[in-house]
């Protein structure tokens, strides 16, 4: 039996002749918190926005918790989609309690104030939603997609337009969220933030899934390296194997060595005495976020 | 789908738009029965009062059709429907609610029982208003025959939810209140030029069968038509009803 809570196969959508998502295959495990990057445009809402029935999809398959019938497990799910969705003239209070009411919930009264002390907002309680700032919006928008208890979280990028403090806030709260067994898949393009809480991320670019991966595969995929410029190469590749170095590759005069443990010192000399001039030699380290940029398309990528 | 209609009551209940709408019925009547009793009371005989009663013997009902029988109240109420049903998409709660229904369609449906009870407490306050203004500007307004009343109130209200499925329908397709309002005030006003025109350039006339028309037709004596005024007008919400039902299930809410 999958211990996936959610599986897409092929999953599609069109607008037209623009595939806005394209033969999407992804994969999130129970109890994750996967994190899903991508450019502004690249088809991170048009893909949750299917997962949550807001969209019908063109193609491809959806399993969620292990089912394709999804009648069974909407109720399941907790969705918040772009700019969380609040009567402005209504309350805080008031706006929990509609989604209370539409899904049958007892004892509203408790479940709100249980929601509004875990979002922080249980001093506002009677404030209207159009008063409110652009965090408390998103910590109120959060509330209500936990109304249900769900055990799968969308969240298209929460943290938009959020300032330092607000950040940290739902930060705070998914990681508690997830201590209590609740898989989340959240949506982003600030890389930094989902570094520090995701497990597992899926990288989308242009519609499609360029890639999955866990947060050990993606310490081990970002290299650092030795970067060494020569005059010689076919000296260096000799001295090299002196040294016992073994893990390097070259292009042209620039060797990357892979061995950061070396003495970068002794590499040096031994160099020069072997009658190789070295024009510069540093530490070179792709960053995680150098690696996310080249999977979504490069720098320069439209 | 029992739960749906009790959250849309309960933000209908919340909201100040249906005190709004409610407030400017209260104005239409007061003005109206205010108007009336100015006429009645600067001297007019019965002859040369030409709206319909007895001004020596008001009734209620006389009273009732002179306010239901205008086109300004399924407008007012239409708008007010607009906007309460419109702001599920322009707050994006839509989003809340369609994630969390199996059929979509159900939102259109529990939209228009809400705006039903909501309409129909609208009715009952007009009632009560008529014949309080009425007895306070035109004099002691005899209550006459409750039934007759109450069909007559009846039928009025129906046609005009026949209006607010129009609303539903063309708010489940526009997702704009401002769209949709302005939908709403064009087709109210410009029926009669309509239908008109269809009378002289194809020779159709189907102003009978047009619930909008028959809103300023419908009259307390004129029974002999009022099942073709139900007929047809069953038949236009329905057509309403299940295109704003498709509407809600199939179109994307992006």
């Amino acid at each position: 039996m999958s211990n996936y809570i959610l599986e897409t196969d092929g999953l599609t959508k069109q607008f037209g002749k623009k595939k806005a998502v394209d033969k999407v295959d992804m994969h999130v495990k129970e109890g994750e918190i996967y994190g899903f990057i991508g450019r502004n445009g690249a088809g991170k809402t048009t893909f949750l926005k299917m997962i949550a029935n807001l969209l019908h999809k063109s193609d491809g398959e959806i399993k969620l918790f292990g089912s394709t019938d999804l009648s069974k497990s909407r109720h399941k799910i907790g969705v918040l989609i772009e700019n969380p969705g609040l009567y402005p003239a209504m309350s805080a209070y008031d706006n929990l309690k509609m989604k209370c009411m539409m899904l049958g919930i007892k004892d509203t009264d408790k479940k709100i104030k249980e929601l509004l002390e875990l979002v922080g907002l249980e001093k506002v309680a009677k404030k209207k939603t159009k008063n409110f700032s652009l965090g408390m919006k998103q910590r109120l928008g959060l509330a209500i997609t936990l109304i249900n208890d769900p055990q799968l979280l969308l969240l298209d990028e929460p943290i938009n337009g959020l300032d330092p403090q607000g950040i940290v806030e739902i930060r705070e709260i998914l990681l508690k969220l997830q201590e209590r067994g609740m898989t989340i898949i959240i949506s982003s393009h600030i890389l930094e933030e989902l570094g520090k809480i995701a497990n597992r991320y899926g990288v989308i670019a242009s519609g499609q899934l360029v890639k999955e991966l866990t947060r050990d595969q993606l310490e081990e995929l970002s290299k650092n390296s030795i970067q060494v410029v020569v005059d010689d190469v076919a000296e260096s590749v000799r001295v090299l194997k002196k040294l016992n170095i073994t893990e390097y590759e070259y292009h042209e005069n620039v060797f990357n060595i892979y061995d950061t443990e070396i003495d970068r010192a002794k590499l040096n000399s031994t160099l020069v005495v072997n009658g190789v001039l070295v024009s510069s030699i540093f530490e070179q380290n792709e960053s995680v976020e150098d690696m996310f940029i080249e999977m979504m398309g490069g720098a320069n990528y439209v | 789908m029992f739960n749906l209609i009790k959250a849309d009551l309960y933000r209908l209940f919340k909201t100040k738009s249906y005190y709004v709408v409610g407030a400017i019925l209260v104005f239409f009547i007061l003005t109206l029965m205010y108007s009336l009793g100015d006429m009645i009371n600067s001297g007019i005989t019965t002859e040369q009062f030409d709206y319909g009663f007895d001004i020596h013997n008001p009734q209620l009902i006389d009273l009732l059709y002179n306010v239901f029988m205008n086109t300004v109240l399924p407008m007012i109420i239409g708008i007010g429907a607009a906007m309460y049903v419109c702001t599920d998409y322009s707050s994006g709660y839509i989003k809340n609610i369609a994630s969390s229904v199996n059929n979509k369609a159900t939102i259109a449906l529990s939209k228009f029982i809400t705006m039903i009870i909501g309409v129909t407490i609208y009715f009952i306050l007009m009632i009560l208003l008529t014949y309080i203004l009425g007895t306070l500007f035109i004099g002691n307004v005899d209550i006459g025959d409750v039934g007759a009343i109450l069909q007559y109130t009846g039928m009025s209200l129906f046609l005009n939810l026949v209006i607010i499925a129009l609303v539903i329908l063309a708010a489940s397709f526009l997702r704009s209140s401002a769209a949709t309002i302005t939908l709403i005030v064009v087709v109210v006003m410009t029926a009669q030029l309509g239908y008109q025109a269809l009378d002289q350039f194809l020779g159709l006339d189907l102003a009978e069968y047009s619930p909008i028309m028959n809103i300023g037709l419908l009259t307390p004596a004129n029974t002999e038509l009022w099942g073709t005024m139900l007929i047809s007008g069953a038949v236009f919400m329905a057509i309403y009803i299940a295109g704003s039902l498709v509407a809600m299930e199939k179109k994307d809410i992006t």
